[in-house]
């Protein structure tokens, strides 16, 4: 384990140092999806001042502006490039100079992700999390509730694992298509969908939300987001922990499985 | 140990997909698509000793590259095999990368937005290279690269030369067995590949690396290998000594003159009349071409001795300027 340590974690700390040095492009890129609260808390604000009763779908106006703000801050929190580097890896050709070293690939863009992880906890999830908890304590004075707080870390680690299990996936498509960016454009639309980071998954048809519950999606935002505001309790908790950790293993599989049929068809394009 | 390296039989087929012509054919490819087969590597066998260094050579897509891939466990043969220090790369990749050293010519494997010595870090960690080997070969890599010039700077504000010193100083930190160089001075100029040759001979000498070599500069070749393997096509064509080559097909020269004349004809009856003037000049071993103003002349050195075409040439035409040149592998390989 320490030798793992020592191999790859260099790796994450390259993407952090990297990272300083594209610092103006990512806060441009969270720029929209700041932008993206500020609509949705406009919209959740016109929609609970025309309804009739306090609560929607069980949430009263302040707890959706959490929800709005903790599913936002757990996909920033999760997000990963990983899918665009595999993908750049292969069209490049450059997943050659990878190759040739000793190292897992998987591995190796495991810890990458985890550099992404790192820099979206420093410089996102923290500043903007201290920022809503104060204005929380402000506003209604409350406090986080500490074993929500752990779960939801606990949780929100599985997500940050299908997350990059997922995108992983999409990595390697670029493996079997020419044209990848199409697929993770539309991933992604698809993604907030289905993750619950645009509405609460609750607020879908019945039967569609039960359907929703077992996809690997709503374990990226919403089971996490739910934990968080303590809607999730007692076997409603155990049930969509296991789902999430169900995904993580099936992923895991499904990845190996993929990458042992894309390493056969490499091409090295260039040369 | 006999040999370092076994090709046996390797082969390597790429299917391609053809794509339709415009929207149409793009259309018509997503439900039925006809692939053709490209033969990159046909049935090549070699064996390297330790401690050689093989000159591996061929025109542009010959097949060299995806050789060497396969040899590093990128790429999957589709028959035959390849072992390297008595394991198949593509099998245990991992495993074989821990002892062998790669150079990608037109690729670097340093990281881009990283300082130079950060990237030395990373991979003595991806390697596993104590401590007290670290500082000895870093002392060593500063003395025949020169690497504290730019040690500080990020990999992407090095200077080709500089990159390309970095990346064989990478390519050799952990002291592998085999080193394979792709076009290793493809782009540099004449200082800077000097002194990365000396490099490279010194690594064989000081720790008996074996190193495969691909390049289309011939003087890297002279300088470095005892024996080249040429391929052409996916082909073996030879494999051998360099003075076997330098005899059959080395005695080739090129002048070529820069010529100032107002009349065209004139010129070529004086061409004309060269071949009866000089001593033993044939058709076969003595060819030349005139356009633009610009003389080239090919001829079998052993035959035909250069004076006596420099002196008709001189006499006879008004030249500004003139060349001689070596034979250039892609010449040798079309003779074959």
């Amino acid at each position: 384990m320490k030798k793992l340590l020592r191999t790859y974690f260099p790796f994450t700390k390259a993407v952090v140092q990297g990272f300083m040095a594209y610092r103006i492009n990512f806060y441009v890129y969270i720029l929209g999806d700041l932008f993206q609260i500020v609509v949705l808390l406009y919209i959740w604000f016109a929609i609970f001042s025309s309804a009739t009763s306090e609560m929607i779908q069980g949430f009263t106006f302040d707890q959706m502006i959490g929800y709005v703000v903790i599913s936002t801050l757990t996909s920033m929190l999760i997000a990963n490039d990983v899918h665009w580097d595999i993908s750049h890896d292969v069209q490049s050709g450059n997943i050659a100079t990878s190759l040739i070293k000793p190292v897992n690939y998987q591995l190796l863009k495991f810890f990458y992700c985890i550099g992404n992880i790192l820099i979206n906890i420093m410089f996102l999830f923290l500043p903007l999390w201290g920022c809503y908890t104060l204005y929380d304590f402000i506003a209604n004075g409350t406090l986080p509730n500490l074993l929500h707080l752990m779960l939801y870390l606990f949780s929100v680690s599985l997500s940050a694992l299908i997350l990059f299990y997922i995108n992983y996936l999409f990595g390697l498509a670029a493996f079997f298509v020419e044209y990848v960016f199409g697929f993770i454009f539309a991933k992604e639309a698809l993604l907030r969908l289905l993750s619950g980071q645009l509405i609460p998954l609750s607020f879908f048809p019945a039967s569609i939300f039960n359907l929703f519950k077992f996809l690997p999606f709503a374990g990226l935002v919403y089971t996490p987001t739910m934990i968080y505001l303590g809607k999730y309790t007692g076997s409603d908790l155990q049930f969509n922990l296991l789902i999430q950790a169900v995904w993580v293993l099936l992923l895991m599989g499904l990845t190996q499985f993929v990458w042992n049929r894309a390493i056969k068809r490499l091409t090295i394009l260039g040369g | 140990m006999e040999n370092m390296i076994e090709v046996k039989g390797l082969t390597k087929t790429f299917k391609s997909y053809k794509k339709g012509k415009g929207l149409s054919g793009t259309i018509k490819t997503l439900f039925k698509r006809e692939v053709t087969e490209i033969e990159a590597v046909k049935d090549i066998s070699f064996n390297i000793r330790p401690g050689e260094i093989i000159g591996y050579i061929g025109a542009n897509g010959a097949g060299k590259s995806t050789t060497i891939k396969m040899m590093t466990g990128i790429l999957n043969p589709t028959s035959g095999f390849v072992k390297v220090d008595g394991r198949v790369p593509y099998e245990k990749r991992q495993e074989n990368a821990k002892h062998i050293g790669v150079v990608f010519g037109q690729k670097t494997q340093l990281w881009w937005d990283l300082p130079v010595g950060e990237t030395f870090a990373i991979l003595k960690e991806v390697y596993q290279v104590p401590d007290a080997f670290y500082a000895e070969q870093m002392k060593y890599f500063d003395e025949i690269f020169e690497l504290s010039e730019f040690m500080g700077q990020t990999v992407r504000t090095l200077s080709l030369g500089q990159r390309m010193r970095a990346d064989l100083a990478a390519s050799m930190l952990h002291n592998p067995k085999v080193l394979f160089l792709d076009e290793p001075t493809i782009g540099l100029d004449v200082m800077v590949k000097e002194r990365i040759r000396k490099a490279i001979k010194d690594m064989n000498k000081r720790y008996g690396t074996t190193i495969l070599l691909t390049t289309h500069d011939m003087s890297d070749i002279e300088e470095l290998c005892h024996r080249i393997i040429i391929i052409d096509k996916g082909q073996l064509l030879y494999d051998g000594g360099i003075d076997t080559i330098r005899r059959d097909f080395g005695y080739e020269r090129k002048i070529v003159f820069d010529l100032r004349y107002d009349d065209a004809e004139v010129v070529g009856a004086i061409l004309q009349q060269m071949r009866d003037e000089i001593q033993g000049c044939t058709p076969e071993n003595m060819t030349y071409t005139l356009s633009e103003s610009q003389l080239s002349v090919i001829f079998n050195r052993n035959e035909i001795n250069i004076s006596s075409i420099m002196n008709y040439v001189l006499q006879h035409l008004n030249v500004i300027d003139f060349s001689v040149k070596d034979m250039d592998i892609e010449a040798i390989v079309k003779r074959f």
